[in-house]
């Protein structure tokens, strides 16, 4: 089965509103509904590299992940406490231009031929540089295990978008599958660790 | 039957009982203790590739198992690097349960140790990256806990540890597809670019350290200094073989100069940064990348003798960042905290355990008759005739190093009113005991040590020659 190019470029597309969504957003269960999104985009972008039924082990992993991600959260409050102070920047306009500024560098970035060497088809190089890029702002603007975990696995996605198509072994994508699993289970766990630390430290009145 | 299979299997199952032991600590102790150093045995002695018999049946190892296309192989080059973490492993279990760790130290440590195994055994190599990664996974559970919740320490590590396999996966498809050579100086430039990524991440080297010092406030200090031994060790290893299976990667030019600027770099920030410190903790993670620095000038010096360094470096790392930790881990946990005004006469209060915590901290410094200063001795006469300033920077770092730990020593002895503190159970003291001697002897008979470091550089066939 291949992409048509339309459907191709709406992944692409689909992967940097959701990594930028992602990284305005501060609704939890919102944000864990655009990470399964970005995961189907991504591995439609992935298909165009190897068989579907191949890239398929990226979405399996990546919806497990998900769900993990998703049980943890039903264990906490609906409202995310509010946004912890200190050095990282946190207003609503800087985080609105970051991820203009930064999506215009991975479209930048995706026209580019990645390190000389790599053969990307455009929707996927689009789709991967953008995702990658986000992701990594995600991860500068973020101090919670819950958005750094998120950052981590939408840099990781992107990169597997570029790395599919020079490596398309099964081994390797289910290796980095095992990676998105074990991600999301370390991140609820220092969800749930520091959750119970702090209830611990500050006992409710 | 394959050797690899065993290994994991083997561990597989004493992570499962350590698991079902973790409420029991000093039972999952000796369990992850013992098992460890029996995997550790088998892989530096089995008979691999050579018929046995066994109670009348007749067996053979297999050194490679194959999964999923890829294939592990424990051969002569990975065998005394594997069985070098498993003894590391054995050594800091065997002291673990007496500073009440997190209950997923031991089985946590286990699968640590299988995956780093993962990371050496597994063919092609790059894929090693990924097994680190799981890796760092594995160090979070033991670093973050509900008493030490290290959630910053535990979430910078994870996104380093990711950033830094990308940079090596990518780097080790190009290195393999793309077919480098000393005649494509253009690509092995851009690879090369990635690879220093990729190994500043594994190495600490600033500004990738970040995790280091994060997690050290936050953090049982004897688990800190299990994963940084695990981790660090790993890393080592891995730069070892990228540069023992490329040729061309030791001749890029500039390469082992650019190691021997990034460790005295590191010695440099490492070693004030130390100084300043106003924690005991933040202090072994400062001092832990100045010694992390002195292994880079090993490595950077280029020679057999300076890979044999490298990894005596390490394995000396075990024994005095075990002691130290283990001391300041049971002075925390009767202090609360470990700045100075809660360590403020803690030698007097905890004598053994202040004790520990200061041979450690001078092994790792490189002070004479500690287990540290013999391989900085013997890196300081390797370097010194080619490479002055390199020479000059180790001496600085055991002086730098000294000079924050004798700050330290002016703290704990420091003569405040105190009431004398619940002592340390007997065999608590025993193992702080054992600690102090050992950092002693290999101080005093370094040669116990050297055949082991040796053999374990042996597999590094090219890089010996």
């Amino acid at each position: 089965m291949t992409l048509s190019p339309l459907l191709a470029l709406g992944s692409a597309l689909a992967c940097g509103v959701c990594a930028g969504l992602m990284a305005l957003h501060d609704n939890r269960r919102l944000r864990l509904a655009l990470l399964a999104v970005q995961y189907a985009a991504a591995t439609a972008l992935t298909s165009l590299s190897i068989p579907i039924a191949v890239a398929a082990v990226k979405l399996v992993g990546g919806l497990i992940a998900c769900s993990i991600l998703g049980i943890t959260l039903t264990r906490l409050p609906d409202r995310p406490g509010p946004r912890p102070g200190g050095s990282i920047p946190s207003g609503r306009l800087f985080r609105v231009t970051a991820v203009l500024l930064v999506s215009v560098a991975g479209w930048g970035l995706s026209r580019e031929t990645w390190m000389g060497t790599l053969s990307l088809i455009g929707p996927a190089s689009l789709g991967s540089a953008l995702l990658m890029t986000l992701g990594l702002l995600q991860l500068g603007i973020s101090d919670t295990p819950f958005s750094v975990g998120l950052g981590i696995l939408t840099t990781l996605a992107g990169f597997e978008i570029a790395y599919a198509s020079v490596e398309p072994s099964l081994a390797v994508l289910a290796l980095l599958a095992m990676v998105h699993i074990g991600i999301a289970l370390i991140v609820s766990y220092l969800i749930l660790v520091v959750g119970k630390a702090q209830k611990i430290s500050k006992p409710l009145p | 039957m394959s050797a690899p299979f065993l290994l994991f299997s083997s561990s597989a199952l004493l992570t499962l009982v350590t698991g079902l032991l973790r409420r029991r600590l000093i039972a999952a102790a000796i369990v992850s203790a013992t098992g460890a150093a029996v995997i550790a045995l088998f892989v530096l002695g089995a008979p691999i590739e050579s018929p046995l018999s066994i109670m009348g049946l007749n067996l053979k190892l297999s050194a490679t198992w194959s999964v999923l296309g890829r294939s592990f192989t424990l051969d002569q080059g990975a065998r005394p690097a594997v069985g070098f973490l498993y003894l590391s492993g054995a050594f800091l279990f065997g002291g673990g349960w007496a500073v009440n760790p997190n209950r997923y130290f031991f089985p946590a440590g286990v699968l640590s140790l299988a995956l780093v195994a993962g990371s050496l055994l597994i063919q092609p190599f790059v894929f090693a990256a990924v097994f680190l990664e799981l890796t760092a996974m594995a160090a979070v559970l033991i670093l973050a806990t509900v008493e030490y919740p290290a959630q910053r320490g535990g979430l910078r590590l994870l996104s380093l540890y990711t950033l830094a396999m990308m940079a090596i996966l990518l780097s080790g498809w190009m290195l393999s597809i793309a077919g480098v050579t000393t005649a494509t100086p253009e690509l092995a430039r851009q690879i090369s670019l990635l690879l220093v990524l990729g190994f500043a991440v594994l190495m600490a080297v600033p500004p990738f350290h970040l995790w280091l010092p994060a997690a050290a406030e936050e953090a049982n200090p004897y688990a800190l200094s299990f994963v940084t031994v695990i981790l660090q060790s790993a890393g080592l290893f891995f730069l070892l073989r990228f540069l023992d299976t490329y040729p061309w990667l030791r001749q890029t030019p500039g390469l082992f100069g650019g190691l021997r600027v990034a460790g005295m770099a590191m010695v440099g920030f490492g070693g004030f940064a130390a100084l300043s410190q106003r924690s005991f903790s933040k202090l072994m993670a400062y001092a832990l990348v100045a010694d992390f620095g002195v292994t880079l000038l090993a490595v950077g010096a280029g020679t057999p003798a300076g890979y044999q360094l490298a990894l005596g470096l390490s394995a000396v790392r075990v024994i005095g960042l075990g002691v130290w930790s283990l001391g300041l881990a049971v002075i925390r946990g009767q202090a609360g905290r470990d700045d100075q005004e809660a360590l403020a006469g803690a030698g007097y209060r905890f004598p053994l355990a202040a004790a520990a915590s200061i041979v450690g901290v001078l092994s790792i410094a490189g002070l004479p008759l500690t287990a540290g200063f013999p391989a900085r001795w013997a890196l300081l006469s390797a370097i010194a005739p080619n490479h002055t300033i390199a020479a000059a920077t180790v001496v600085a770092s055991i002086l730098i190093s000294s000079s924050g730990a004798i700050r330290w020593i002016g703290v704990l002895f420091r003569t405040v009113p105190f009431k004398a503190g619940e002592s340390p159970g007997r065999s608590v003291r025993l193992i702080l005991g054992s600690g102090i001697g050992l950092c002693i002897l290999f101080g005093v008979f370094p040669q116990l040590l050297f055949p082991w470091v040796v053999l374990a550089a042996s597999g590094l066939a090219n890089l010996m020659n």
